[in-house]
């Protein structure tokens, strides 16, 4: 059946390239492989005093492939915090997003698997070993391979019983406790992803089972999860998918989740939650302007963008009471936008873990219809109100329910397919709920938007990798956050803006449709927006994301002058005149009539493109009357000469003047100002420089009256 | 001498234009100093290219992105003027321990006439510059010690005690309210202390700066809770104006070059704010001070050296009476001798 539809999908895709239109979007979404390849049910029970989980899983895992299968391969994630020699440790030097592991006995964490075996009860615990997929390094115990007495056969299945103890570290990389606060995620053991050989371009059937890095997220296949929690009843639970039962016995409830096609199961347990629940109503919550945005940029009617209700579940801290509207609003954006843009989010559960202050090591994830957000309590207040944080995250790890969370790309592997892609979702989003300042609004006009940052934090960094790495193979850290988040965002800026946003978006939703509950690859993406858009995006893939390829257009110098006027012999109207300055020859003498050439004005500005990305910009020329010439510059072209005669001063040049080179690393070198205009070529760069000189005198000033008072 | 109230006192302060206008005019050109490594790179940046107009009409879009291309373009400007900036702080601090020898020598003194008051603050700030140096060090080695022992201890005891206690807690946000209220109290206590400790000059001329601390401890018991008052008060004052004159000049968005010359007027009120606000506040103290010292300790002017024309004026007061030293009072003990040469007290 899926092979059916990509057929027709490829042929439909020639139509639409052959015709030269855009695709029109929506059509054909992949729908969930089933029976899915993997069965999870687990029962678990946590000891708040010790903060230890203790478990038992069955597994089923049926073969995707047409190989037979004599291994099978498990992420034990949380021995990455069992002590300083893991790969996880060594990478990270112990600390991660401000948090430090192991300062006490009670930070370290560990999975030990008590007993694993096959449905026949055959023990394979015996023969398992610690493997090193990645080279890893030797004390490293986060995957496990299981050598099995028989293959599994092509499509075939086998079932495996696996008793395991998990002890949670200190908050530390999304997961552990705080107080009695735990957010329980990676805490079973996982089946690594089988790979079918053609799978992400792959030659041979084999285990896609990374260990796990300090830069890496996950990286596993769908399935469906019944999982029952045992906590003391005090707590509050909230997990992965829908509440099906609840059961007390004692002074213990069991509570049961369920969730098809999801590829992870995460919870959290903490009696101090403030639980907030409500439903997401299409009807409501969805701007009726987006849809027809939406609709016009997807060409697709707006009655088949319609959404579903979600029922919201919010786990507030008590101090963060104050936040709720703020998690509403982004839960609401994301809802609505990924929704639109991409297509109705298709479980009927979302819940939103607010995280503590001292917990915030576990801010900011996403697990399948369970993500936590994170905020502190200041940001509720004046003057942050509008520094949206909280709202970004909550968008942010919402949109991870579509990238990586539907979209099961390899997060180990080509972090940019979800964090990347993720992020220009939430950009777009966020500066469509909140304007241009979408991330930061401060009293007396201070603000930033999102795409701001990314530029300002991509243009700072040393250009070291490409997009696409291994996320542990980056030069630093801070490489791998740049290259997997901001550069793609503004990769992806810069694509709708070459491509013009109906383009761009059928595109986007085309491989969106195509490849939910897959696991795509780079390949898959431009492969998907080649055929959307008809367009050939190869200098994007290999210079863009496969390289480190720079924009920076700028004006190198500009220059207006009086043209010289005609002095000379010239051949005018069939006959020969002498001009001396643009005047006739003896028009000079006395008596003759003074008849005045009017004055030319020779402006020449030259511009270059001083990055080696070979890409066109628009070149702008305002003259001091008012007077704009637009002209384009060409990819290929170095450097552009323009000279222009005219009779007014050259006012101002500008490359790029409306900021549609989303990928220029610097904006500052975009113009020369070289006189005042009116009207459009009106500019106050020089009252500006007075007045803000001015400041950092007196703020220089301030400071020191500061430090006077001391003294 | 008249006796006043600290606060009519310190009102009355704020009538000393010149010395407000001289504390402005240091820090401006301290200020201006330390942007001055800037002015290149600003005028590249905002007065050559757009940047400089979208900055000033803050463009939504472009203005965060070309000041923050600014800052990384320009880091070694920034860099330049940071520099620039730390030792036009350390000028200002140096500037400050000057000018308060001229400050204790003549504020709250209705005896000068404005010519023999410039005089005389000058002569002060000359005078006293390596007392108020003396004193200025003990003052930072005081807080440092009973700051650093106070944040130390209490940040020990909040790990013990709140060990458990989630971010937030009731009990959490009353002791930090209570670690800042007691370190603000510490702060303040020795800021009392310290400018005490250099107003012991205004009626002791030789007193050393160890020996002053003593004296301001002593004199300033009974009257720290007023004297921690007074300072509250016009600290109040200062970020109250402060805060007004900063959103006036934050606020004005014009971008014409008239405008822009009335926000620059308005930014050299904002830096007055502090000067004012401190020879107010200084006004206040010295009032205080003066009203605990005994009257009979007071020395004339004349006889402290200090090298003002009283030719023709005739009013400089002498003390009617010879200090008496009052029985048991050890302060006396640690009096300093008088300069050598000055005839002894009439």
């Amino acid at each position: 059946m899926t092979t059916r539809h990509a057929s027709l999908r490829r042929l439909l895709g020639s139509i639409w390239t052959a015709a030269g239109i855009a695709a029109p979007a929506g059509v054909l979404a992949a729908s969930p492989v089933r029976p899915p390849v993997v069965e999870y049910r687990i029962d678990a029970r946590l000891d708040p005093k010790t903060h230890v989980v203790t478990g038992h899983e069955r597994l089923v895992w049926r073969n995707p492939s047409d190989d037979l299968v004599s291994e099978m391969q498990f992420h034990l994630y949380l021995n990455a915090f069992k002590n300083n020699r893991s790969t996880f440790m060594r990478e990270s030097g112990g600390q991660l997003r401000g948090d430090r592991a192991g300062e006490k006995a009670e930070d370290w964490g560990a999975i030990d698997i008590l007993s694993l075996k096959n449905g026949a009860g055959t023990d394979l615990l015996a023969s398992s070993r610690k493997i090193r997929p990645d080279g890893n390094d030797r004390a490293d115990e986060t995957v496990l391979a299981v050598p099995l007495p028989s293959p599994v056969a092509p499509r075939g299945e086998i079932v495996l019983e696996i008793e395991f103890r998990s002890q949670l570290p200190r908050i530390f990389a999304r997961t552990g406790f705080v107080r009695n606060y735990h957010l329980v995620g990676q805490w079973f053991p996982k089946v690594g992803v089988y790979e079918p050989a053609g799978l992400r371009q792959r030659k041979a059937g084999g285990w896609n089972c990374h260990a796990f890095h300090a830069n890496s997220e996950f990286y596993a296949d769908f399935g469906d999860y019944d999982v029952t929690l045992s906590v003391p009843s005090s707590f509050v639970v909230g997990a992965t998918g829908r509440r099906v039962s609840e059961t007390r016995q004692g002074d213990r409830t069991s509570y049961r989740y369920v969730q098809e096609n999801v590829h992870d199961f995460a919870w959290t347990a903490d009696p101090r939650f403030v639980v907030h629940e409500y439903r997401f109503e299409p009807s409501r919550d969805v701007p009726p302007e987006w849809t027809a945005r939406a609709a016009a940029e997807l060409g697709m009617p707006a009655g088949d963008l319609a959404l579903k209700p979600v029922s919201i579940r919010l786990l507030l801290q008590p101090d963060h009471r104050a936040a709720r509207p703020a998690y509403e609003e982004g839960v609401r954006v994301a809802l609505a936008f990924y929704g639109l843009w991409f297509g109705a989010y298709p479980y009927e559960t979302l819940t939103v873990v607010d995280p503590p202050e001292d917990g915030l090591g576990s801010a900011g994830m996403e697990y399948p219809t369970f993500i936590t957000g994170g905020t502190i309590a200041p940001l509720a207040r004046w003057p942050l109100r509008k520094a949206r944080f909280t709202q970004n995250v909550t968008l942010h790890e919402f949109g991870h329910q579509y990238f990586y969370g539907m979209i099961g790309s390899n997060e180990f592997e080509e972090s940019w397919l979800d964090e990347g892609l993720n992020t220009d979702a939430e950009y777009r989003s966020m500066s469509l709920a909140f304007g241009a300042r979408d991330l930061v609004e401060l009293p007396g006009g201070i603000g930033i938007g999102s795409i701001a940052v990314a530029h300002t934090f991509s243009a700072s960094e040393k250009n070291l990798d490409p997009i696409l790495r291994h996320a542990w193979g980056y030069a630093t850290e801070s490489s791998y956050g740049v290259n997997s988040y901001m550069k793609v965002g503004l990769f992806m800026a810069q694509l709708r803006n070459d491509l013009g946003p109906e383009v761009f978006a059928r595109a986007e939703r085309a491989f969106f449709q195509q490849w939910s509950f897959r696991h795509p690859s780079t390949a898959d993406f431009f492969d998907a927006f080649e055929r959307s858009s008809g367009q050939n995006l190869s200098k994007y893939r290999s210079q863009i994301v496969l390289g480190t390829a720079r924009l920076d257009w700028q004006v190198v110098s500009a220059k207006s002058e009086r043209a010289p006027e005609d002095s000379g012999l010239f051949d005018r109207g069939g006959a020969r005149v002498i001009l001396e300055k643009g005047r006739p020859s003896g028009s000079g003498k006395k008596g003759a009539p003074k008849k005045r050439a009017p004055k030319r004005w020779e402006s020449v500005v030259l511009f270059a493109n001083t990055g080696d990305w070979p890409h066109g910009a628009g070149a702008r020329l305002v003259f001091e009357d008012g007077r704009v010439v637009d002209r384009a510059l060409s990819a290929e072209a170095r450097w552009v000469r323009l000279r222009v005669f005219s009779t007014s001063h050259l006012a101002w040049a500008a490359v790029d003047p409306d900021h549609k080179n989303a990928w220029d690393a610097n904006r500052l070198n975009d113009s020369k100002v070289l006189g005042v205009g009116r009207g459009a070529a009106d500019t106050r760069g020089r009252a500006a420089s007075f007045k803000y000189l001015g400041w950092t005198a007196a703020l220089a000033a301030l400071v020191q009256q500061l430090l006077w008072s001391l003294a | 001498m008249k006796r006043t109230g600290a606060l009519s006192a310190g009102f009355a302060a704020l009538s000393r234009g010149r010395l407000i206008l001289l504390l402005t005019f240091c820090t401006l050109v301290l200020g201006g100093l330390s942007a001055a490594p800037l002015a290149p790179a600003m005028a590249d940046a905002f007065r050559g290219t757009l940047a400089g107009d979208h900055l000033i009409r803050n463009h939504p879009d472009f203005a965060p992105v070309e000041v923050l291309d600014f800052w990384r373009e320009k880091a070694a400007a920034i860099a330049g003027a940071r520099q620039s900036m730390l030792w036009a702080a350390l000028l200002g601090v140096l500037l400050q321990i000057f000018f308060a020898g001229g400050i204790v020598e003549t504020l709250g003194r209705d005896v000068f006439s404005v010519r023999e008051s410039r005089a005389a603050f000058w002569a002060g700030s000359r005078r006293h510059f390596g007392h108020n140096l003396k004193c200025f060090a003990l003052f930072a080695l005081l807080a440092a010690i009973a700051l650093g022992a106070w944040l130390r201890l209490t940040g020990t005891l909040a790990k013990t005690l709140f060990r458990t206690a989630p971010p937030h807690s009731a009990g959490r946000g009353a002791w930090g309210i209570l670690v800042w209220v007691v370190a603000l109290w510490i702060l303040g206590s020795l800021t009392l202390l310290y400018d005490f400790a250099r107003a012991a000059r205004r009626w002791r001329v030789g007193i050393g700066a160890l020996a002053a601390f003593r004296k301001a401890w002593r004199q300033s018991r009974g009257l720290r809770l007023r004297g921690l008052g007074v300072l509250l008060f016009w600290s109040v004052i200062a970020f109250a104006a402060l805060l007004i004159v900063f959103s006036a000049a934050w606020a004005q968005r014009t971008p014409s070059g008239p405008a822009v010359a009335v926000n620059l007027a308005l930014l050299l009120l904002l830096l007055a704010v502090r000067p004012a606000a401190r020879v107010a506040a200084w006004g206040s103290v010295l009032a205080l001070f003066d009203a605990s010292e005994p009257a009979a300790h007071r020395a004339p002017l004349a006889s402290r050296g200090i090298p003002i024309d009283v030719s023709g004026s005739g009013d400089v007061p002498q003390s009617k009476a010879p200090p008496e030293k009052p029985p048991g009072e050890s302060a006396w003990d640690d009096d300093p001798v008088l300069p050598a040469g000055l005839p002894p007290e009439a």
